[in-house]
């Protein structure tokens, strides 16, 4: 599929940058990270199909995001950066091995990152329902992945 | 009567992308029309649109954006001299040894045989990788395109530099020591010849790129504040390290393939 960047920036460039703002609260690294995005996706430009990639583009900006937030060990602002450290930088075995292959899992629509998983759920609001809809997994599957993540932060930090 | 949750900003932006099913649209709408500042989260939603399309126009974002791609496909460059360095080293491809037998990443259990003479090279400091595969042996330079499971062995001349750390970072961002074995042995580098590290390594399954990076400097270095450092890189392949001035950092970015797909892991 041809992709123009301009087009592609011009049209859903706003919604990922308010996305990064969201998820770093500081401008120049949502900026860095929206950049990042639009590179991940351009990178494999050929494997976009038709549909309608908003979802898709907001998926890599959170996994964008969320390594950023973990590399930079970035102090949480507030609590929903707390939640959101941690869940960067749970670094479950499952979620360390799908993040592996996060891209390529993104766009094949195949098992998607439990950490992003988590974000939509526990940080966005979206319902398990939504949640499950947007990543292409049953709900239980997703609640599956949000009990296996909630072991591992309970184990790792000992979090409730 | 219960509240319905708030509309989650993602399905908000769908809904003004016109990329919702009709179905789940009417949905997103009546829990919007529900919310006290449904309508307002819509329009400042155009506006938040507007004001950012000014700040960051589109031609010149997307010509960012193009550059950065190109930057991220293209080989990275190495500091170190090429040409001198397939010369220089002609010799130790020839008389570096392996061992036969499978090979870990680490920490592997597979030394390479003692006493391997090495060719002395003179120059900067430098991190020089060979590759196992079959039967031959051969140098990999930078931009050289190497796949999940090739063994290499890794070697670093000094260049007059008296500590060190080597380490590489993959496209996951995952940070690997390689020199010293351990965090917290000395650093202090060998004189002289070309010194191959003690263990081989094996790439694993890690897209895109492996940068291997050698931090050097004069005096006795922290190994886990280099390892920090590293971290600090990710997985982007272009990013620099930022070191204190009495270190110097010399790399070699190696393209990960997949075989199976003929490109980038």
């Amino acid at each position: 599929m041809a992709v123009d960047t301009e087009q592609l920036y011009q049209q859903y460039g706003p919604m990922v940058l308010r996305r990064c703002r969201t998820l770093l609260r500081d401008e120049d690294l949502a900026l860095d990270a929206m950049q990042d995005t639009f590179v991940q996706v351009l990178r494999r430009r050929e494997l976009l199909d038709d549909a309608a990639p908003s979802g898709l583009l907001y998926r890599i900006a959170t996994n964008v995001c969320l390594n950023k937030i973990r590399s930079r060990k970035r102090h949480p602002e507030n609590p929903g950066d707390d939640l959101l450290a941690r869940i960067a930088d749970s670094d479950e075995p499952e979620a360390q091995a799908l993040v592996r292959n996060a891209l390529d899992r993104l766009f094949a629509r195949e098992r998607e990152s439990t950490r992003v998983i988590a974000v939509l759920h526990l940080l966005d609001g979206l319902t398990l329902e939504e949640t499950a809809r947007e990543v292409g997994l049953s709900v239980s599957g997703v609640r599956k992945r949000l009990r296996s993540l909630r072991s591992r932060l309970i184990e790792l930090e000992g979090v409730a | 009567m219960k509240t319905p949750p708030r509309v989650p900003d993602l399905l908000l932006e769908k809904l003004a992308l016109g990329e919702l099913d009709p179905a789940q649209a009417d949905q997103v709408r009546r829990r919007l029309a529900a919310e006290p500042d449904g309508e307002q989260r819509l329009a400042a939603l155009t506006e938040s649109n507007r004001e950012i399309l000014a700040a960051y126009p589109a031609r010149k974002t997307a010509a960012s954006i193009d550059a950065r791609l190109a930057r991220a496909q293209r080989p990275r460059r190495s500091l170190i001299n090429l040409p001198a360095l397939a010369t220089a080293t002609a010799a130790l491809l020839v008389v570096i040894v392996w061992l036969a037998g499978p090979f870990r990443t680490t920490p592997p259990d597979t030394p390479v045989e003692p006493g391997i003479p090495t060719e002395r090279i003179k120059g900067d400091p430098q991190v020089i990788v060979h590759l196992k595969k079959g039967g031959s042996i051969r140098q990999i330079f930078a931009g050289d395109a190497l796949t999940a499971g090739d063994t290499l062995q890794l070697s670093y001349l000094a260049g007059g530099a008296k500590y060190g750390v080597i380490f590489s970072v993959d496209g996951r961002g995952t940070v690997t020591l390689h020199f010293p074995a351990h965090p917290d042995d000395p650093t202090e580098l060998a004189e002289g010849a070309a010194h191959p590290l003690p263990f081989s390594y094996e790439l694993d399954d890690a897209p895109d790129f492996e940068r291997f990076i050698f931090i050097t400097a004069d005096e006795p270095l922290d190994v886990r504040q280099v390892l920090a450092w590293g971290e600090e890189l990710g997985a982007d392949r272009t990013k620099e390290l930022a070191l204190p001035e009495n270190m110097q950092s010399f790399e070699l970015t190696i393209d990960k393939i997949d075989e199976a797909k003929g490109n980038n892991q």
